[in-house]
């Protein structure tokens, strides 16, 4: 048990960065820390489901689906944020375009047990309309990498509950300035890391399979 | 290979020395400067504006020469740069060549950015480096490792 709530502990903190962390925290902190008394009376399903919100989003292939429920629950999964009309240098494009090379190594686990999420920041323009011809663009495997848009409230939740947040509320609000951070986790196991989106594709899915249980690591 | 200890006793003819080996003259002629430039972009760090690559390396230094380092900083954040290998002398500190007194000696990290006291503030430091007696890669990161993670790290290669 001592180990469960240290790893728990770890976890909360273990997947976010820099200031993302501190904001994640510190937006986090009544809930996650609150819940730390608890975790000895809590299930570990109870736990997986308490680590994010299940707000309802809408997927590009026209879906009405719940955060934790119907994106994260059992899967393996990756997910970043982006918008349509980037207007830092490409830097969206580019993360979808290394993102569409990720999709091409992850082969048949894609779709089938592996998720590739790309959640808009921007949801009032990001139409699944929209976001379906974004797809197309980027060659995204139906089924397999979808692009999330909503309300902007529960894009919001969602972006906080990941850590993907600016401590600095006017940094924050700037889409520029969005942190370009790929994380990715194994649901059912709880571990979930994070790299920068745009780390060369055959480091990322090296790294997704680093966390697996017999996940090899490269020697010396 | 073991040790075994016997009984008995036997004379100990080891002495403590008076001084230290002298550090190596760190005003040798460098065959080359680098520049290393710790950054971010996008909530990700950089080296050179690049994110860690593991299968690239950047620098090649060449075996028995001398080099001199610059690493730089625009500032905010603490790096607490660490060279893998290879120990160097810091040669000045935001073009300072007065140094506080944890700055003298042999270095593996220095602290860029925003540090410790007499350090703070550094945008710019430069650093004395020997190739030696061995070849190899070998990391250059920033040892907040939530930085290095997220992917303030490269790789050099001492060659003959």
């Amino acid at each position: 048990m001592t180990i469960q709530t240290r790893r728990q502990f770890l976890a909360l903190g273990g997947g976010l960065l820099g200031t993302a962390a501190l904001a994640g925290c510190a937006g986090l902190g009544s809930s996650s820390f609150g819940q730390a008394n608890s975790l000895h009376s809590i299930s570990p399903e109870e736990r997986r489901r308490q680590r994010f919100v299940n707000n309802p989003l809408l997927t590009h292939d026209g879906q009405e689906v719940r955060f934790y429920d119907d994106l994260l629950k059992d899967k393996t999964v990756l997910i970043n944020f982006m918008y349509v009309m980037c207007k830092n240098e490409g830097f969206c494009p580019m993360m979808s375009f290394n993102l569409s090379k990720v999709q091409a190594m992850l082969g048949d686990r894609l779709g089938k047990d592996v998720f590739m999420y790309s959640i808009t920041l921007d949801p009032e323009n990001d139409t699944p309309e929209i976001l379906a011809s974004y797809a197309s663009l980027f060659k995204a495997k139906p089924g397999g990498w979808r692009f999330i848009t909503g309300s902007k409230e529960n894009i919001n939740a969602v972006r906080g509950s990941l850590g993907f947040r600016w401590a600095n509320p006017k940094q924050d609000s700037n889409k520029q300035e969005h942190i370009g951070i790929l994380k990715y986790g194994i649901e059912p196991l709880e571990r979930w890391g994070t790299c920068p989106a745009l780390s060369a594709p055959e480091a990322i899915t090296a790294y997704l399979d680093w966390m697996r249980p017999h996940g090899e690591r490269p020697l010396g | 290979m073991e040790f075994r200890v016997q009984a008995g006793s036997v004379v100990d003819n080891s002495v403590v020395p008076t001084a230290m080996l002298a550090l190596p003259n760190k005003k040798a002629p460098v065959a080359l400067t680098r520049s290393f430039d710790f950054g971010s972009s996008n909530g990700a760090w950089t080296i050179n504006g690049e994110l860690f690559d593991p299968n690239t390396i950047t620098d090649f230094p060449k075996q028995n020469t001398a080099e001199k380092w610059a690493f730089s900083s625009g500032g905010g954040w603490a790096h607490p740069v660490h060279i893998h290998f290879e120990e160097g002398q810091i040669l000045s500190r935001n073009g300072k060549t007065a140094l506080v007194k944890d700055d003298i000696g042999r270095k593996d990290v220095y602290r860029i950015g925003t540090a410790a006291i007499g350090t703070d503030n550094t945008g710019k430091l430069e650093a004395f480096y020997q190739w030696r007696d061995f070849l190899g890669d070998y990391p250059i990161h920033c040892h907040n490792v939530v930085h290095e993670d997220h992917a303030m790290m490269s790789r050099y290669e001492i060659v003959p």
